[in-house]
């Protein structure tokens, strides 16, 4: 398909340029493009100049937006991918690119190929007829109907199994030729799983010529010659008569390759580590004697020399990791510098080896590296960089951000640190300072290196920036920062995709406190379907809390708990156990709110016994705070919530601080909190903390237009809950005072806020008369009978059911309306539909 | 395909022989309807345009069972398409003024199983044709 795309692309008068991705190849940074970059370039230890060769072959001048063919793109290596992306991006190229299903796409490249500009084509199953068609032409004769009924019930339409399928029953004898027409003559080979039929198919090749398979198994391109000189030509051409390998011309040899990916991956699963070893060794021996070496050959040959287990050349390894930690590929640094560091052991690889393994969740081992590597001689730049890795390792995984900030403490007062070092430091320190649970401490110091001429110091620190300003309710200045950095970063040149990620949970998390819900939401789930998208554990974890904590404001409890409970399972799974505290706080509110105390107070329990974690923990207290609600006792949930207020505004997490005196007001206590929430509202510019304001301010007041004005902002915001508990306050208000009319419309408009909250209940909701608690399908259809006058017995005669039943739904609508008698009934329905 | 429909579609053909004038004027009258745009890839005349139709017709009707003339014919006949500005989607409107104009002919006689039949020999001559239009598109592509 992609080779038709390509062929009518060139036809149409595009450039066309074709990359051939392959597992070899697919973690030796610039693996994939090695062969077309110029001699020069392709050794430079430089990755700028690299990615500047790389941009002139893709992309050259004078060719207009020229196309780029990825066959296979899973398996394009990071480096390249980062260099397309940015062509991409910057509209120097277009992009063509194959994937299956299964497979996850290289990261840079998600936005491009995921994005909205792109176009998506997913292929359907074949149908029968299109079976048949194909067959048809691929046999070269007409097809019996039973072939296709038995190819289509195996292959479930898939065009790669159905060709497998039907060259493994060609091969067992099942599928034949009887008098011109294609029959299936007994069953086809059973299994219904694609890798087994493929395996089936390479069983019948004989032990000796397997071995050329072996080797285009592992190497992915193989010299015919070399291959020629293992198994013989004779043997070479029966595989590619069995459509086991085609061949190709590169760099001006003549090379052969399997067919498929397909058959790659069966060969390797099926192949002993001893005899991949042996057959590496002599391919090794074999590259070594026939062709010269070249540059970004030297890398590969470096990789399969340790593949082989033998000596590989250090200087190839140490530039290869250099240029995967530049393109921030960590698996391939863990690949080339794993090795390199046993060899030949300094601080800047060791730097290198570290951060990769803390970026892939090793921290463990990250630890013991970074143990080893401080021994070393480094200079000062690099003892921050140590410095930064230890201690993020030791307050995102361990949880102990005192000994993150000793160990800031200790590179401050190094005597050969710089005036540049010291802001880098500085920005690190409250970085830490903001994930500690300190984001008033750390805001002077942000400030000073945002406005950093280092860029990157300025970019490291735009992050913590935004969440201190954020948490502090200053979310325009939020956005702004976290909107320069992520315009700024594409001037670094080199692009890494974690980081936009991270930008992106500061994003959402500026606009949720900001009250945009929407935008938040928007922002979190793309996020997410980013990150699950390019298997990203960490981020995929740090989406779904903000999908769950903006769903919790928005009153969509349901999924709120649905996202914190799927956060808490990818936060202990990627080892994040101090942050797992978050998820499991957002559950036990969900749990209270739907009125499972039980698996709310599980919740708190598994919560208390992780270690220790600082971030936003003053939200700690709204779990505590509703698992006491659903209790039933209300004065130990305020006191909670207030006490915990007061310490969230002394350690700069102001918009929660709101939060948790704004529900001390909803649980009943609003002059409490009056003072405090208002005052410190208006320090922030957040819409959602003047909204919980004026909503205090109404309680208090008994101010009926107050609280319709705070429902229609709570409403604005996205906020139903909230804005439904504003109505059924001001509709009490209403009947108090009389109206009975703007009363029953304002309980109206309570219940359409309350119906999308997905049954969660709090106090707020339940008027002292009648309640907004929805009725049941039966409920509704028995108290429509009674208000229209039809008697108990008449009911149960109608429904099929027993009088005792009519009477206990009856008993259920009475209170859930709190009306006493039919009469009352009818005027409730009636101002119900209204 | 199997011997069964192609046998199918030769002796439904076969009927649509005698009155060839009136099939190719309903498939011509109904492909227009269809995408009017396409009038402008015949010559004006239509009546020659007819004749060439009932002709490949009786061809690939005739040699369905027999691949490499059918191969043959139908793949440079793709070609041919192609210097028109046959594009592919025009196939399927193709094969529903083909559909169409048989129904005309057979009226109740054009039952599910001749339909599916002469849809599967369709669809066969319509990719071998394709094929032959890929390859005739000069492309030059740089492969690494």
């Amino acid at each position: 398909m992609v080779e038709e795309i390509a062929t009518s692309l060139a036809a149409s008068g595009r450039s066309v340029r074709r990359i051939l991705a392959n597992s070899a190849t697919a973690s030796v940074p610039f693996g994939s493009v090695a062969h077309l970059l110029p001699v020069g370039a392709r050794e430079s230890a430089d990755p700028l100049t690299l990615i500047g060769a790389l941009r002139d072959v893709l992309a050259p001048a004078g060719i207009k937006r020229p196309v780029l063919v990825i066959d296979d793109v899973p398996l394009l290596d990071i480096a390249t991918a980062g260099v397309i992306a940015t062509l991409a991006a910057s509209g120097e190229v277009d992009v063509v690119a194959s994937a299956r299903d299964d497979e996850s796409l290289p990261e840079p490249l998600v936005d491009v190929l995921l994005g909205d500009r792109s176009m998506i084509v997913q292929l359907q199953p074949m149908t029968d007829e299109e079976i048949d068609t194909l067959l048809h032409l691929a046999l070269g004769g007409p097809v019996d109907g039973g072939v296709v009924v038995s190819l289509r019930d195996r292959s479930e339409g898939n065009p790669l199994f159905l060709r497998e399928l039907t060259r493994s029953a060609i091969d067992s004898g099942a599928l034949v030729q009887v008098q011109g027409v294609w029959r299936m003559r007994g069953n086809p080979p059973g299994s219904t799983r694609l890798r087994e039929v493929v395996e089936s198919r390479l069983d019948i090749v004989g032990a000796e010529v397997r071995k050329a398979l072996e080797l285009l198994a592992l190497c992915d391109i193989v010299d015919l010659d070399e291959l020629e000189s293992l198994v013989g030509l004779e043997a070479l051409a029966d595989l590619e008569e069995r459509g086991l390998l085609r061949t190709l011309v590169r760099l001006g040899r003549q090379c052969a390759t399997l067919s498929h990916p397909l058959h790659g991956e069966a060969i390797r699963m099926a192949l002993p580590a001893l005899r991949s070893r042996l057959l590496m060794r002599n391919h090794i021996a074999w590259i070594e004697q026939h062709t010269p070496a070249t540059g970004g050959d030297a890398l590969q040959r470096a990789i399969w020399r340790l593949d082989a287990g033998m000596p590989a050349d250090l200087d190839s390894l140490l530039h290869g990791a250099r240029l995967a930690a530049a393109m921030q590929d960590s698996r391939s640094v863990l690949r080339l510098a794993g090795p390199l560091f046993e060899q030949r052991p300094t601080a800047s690889i060791g730097g290198m080896l570290g951060e990769a393994l803390f970026q892939t969740g090793q921290w463990a081992e990250a630890f013991e590296v970074l143990d080893r590597t401080a021994l070393l001689p480094s200079s000062p730049r690099l003892r921050v960089d140590l410095g930064v890795i230890r201690a993020t390792i030791l307050l995102w995984g361990i949880g102990d951000a005192g000994a993150a900030l000793q160990t800031m403490d200790r590179l401050r007062a190094d005597p050969e640190m710089s005036a540049e070092d010291h802001v880098r430091l500085n920005s690190q320190y409250a970085s830490i300072l903001v994930n500690a649970g300190l984001p008033g401490e750390a805001r002077a110091e942000l400030e000073a290196a945002t406005t950093s001429d280092q860029i990157q110091t300025k970019l490291g620190a735009a992050v913590a920036y935004t969440n201190a300003l954020a948490m502090a309710g200053r979310t325009e200045q939020a956005i702004h920062t976290i909107d320069e950095a992520m315009e700024t970063r594409p001037k670094l040149g080199v692009t890494g995709v974690a980081d936009v990620d991270v930008y992106m949970v500061a994003k959402a998390f500026a606009f949720t406190e900001a009250g945009r819900l929407t935008e938040a939401i928007e922002m979190a789930e793309e996020g997410y379907e980013r990150a699950v998208m390019s298997s990203r554990p960490l981020t995929q974890f740090w989406f779904s809390l903000s999908v769950g904590r903006n769903n919790l404001f928005t009153g969509s409890i349901a999924t709120s708990l649905r996202m914190f409970t799927s956060a808490r399972a990818l936060g202990l799974d990627a080892g994040l156990r101090g942050p797992v505290r978050s998820a499991l706080t957002g559950m036990a509110i969900g749990h209270a709110m739907l009125g499972d105390l039980d698996a709310a107070t599980a919740a708190i329990a598994e919560r208390e016994k992780l270690p220790p974690f600082a971030f936003m923990s003053p939200e700690r207290a709204l779990a505590d705070g509703w698992a006491a609600v659903a209790r039933g006792d209300l004065v130990e949930a305020r006191r909670v919530l207030d006490l915990t207020a007061t310490e969230a505004f002394e350690s700069g997490h102001i918009c929660t601080g709101i939060w948790l005196l704004h529900d001390v007001a909803r649980l009943g206590a609003p002059a409490a909190v009056l003072d405090r929430l208002v005052s410190f509202a208006a320090t922030t510019d957040s819409a959602f903390a003047a909204a919980r304001a004026a909503h205090v301010v109404a309680m208090v007041a008994g101010d009926l237009p107050g609280l319709v004005g705070a429902a229609d902002q709570f409403e604005s915001i996205g906020a139903q809950l909230l804005a439904g508990e504003a109505c059924v306050a001001a509709a009490e208000l209403a009947r108090a005072a009389g109206d009975q009319r703007a009363a029953a419309a304002l309980t109206v408009r309570a219940e359409r806020h309350v119906g999308l909250c997905e049954g969660a209940t709090s106090p707020g909701l339940i008027a002292s008369v009648g309640t907004v608690e929805p009725l049941t399908e039966r409920e509704r259809e028995i108290a429509f009978m009674a208000a229209n006058g039809l008697t108990s017995r008449e009911i149960a005669e109608t429904l099929f059911v027993s009088m005792r039943t009519v009477s206990n739904h009856l008993q259920h609508i009475y209170d859930k309306l709190g009306v006493r008698s039919r009469s009352d009934l009818r005027a409730a329905l009636d101002l119900g539909r209204k | 395909m199997d011997m069964d429909q192609i046998n199918l579609v030769q002796r439904t053909f076969a009927e649509v022989i005698p009155v060839a004038d009136q099939f190719s004027i309903v498939f011509y009258d109904r492909l227009f309807e269809l995408e009017p745009t396409v009038r402008s890839m015949f010559t004006s005349d239509l009546a020659g345009q007819r004749e060439k139709l009932v002709d490949e017709l009786t061809f690939i009707v005739d040699h369905l069972g027999q691949m490499p003339s059918l191969i043959e014919r139908t793949t440079e006949l793709g070609r041919r398409h192609v210097d028109s500005g046959v594009q592919p989607r025009h196939y399927d409107l193709v094969l529903d003024s083909t559909l169409f104009a048989l129904r005309s002919v057979l009226g109740e006689r054009m039952t599910a199983e001749v339909e599916t039949a002469w849809r599967r020999g369709y669809n066969l001559a319509a990719e071998m044709m394709m094929m032959g239009a890929s390859a005739s598109a000069s492309a030059v592509i740089d492969y690494d």
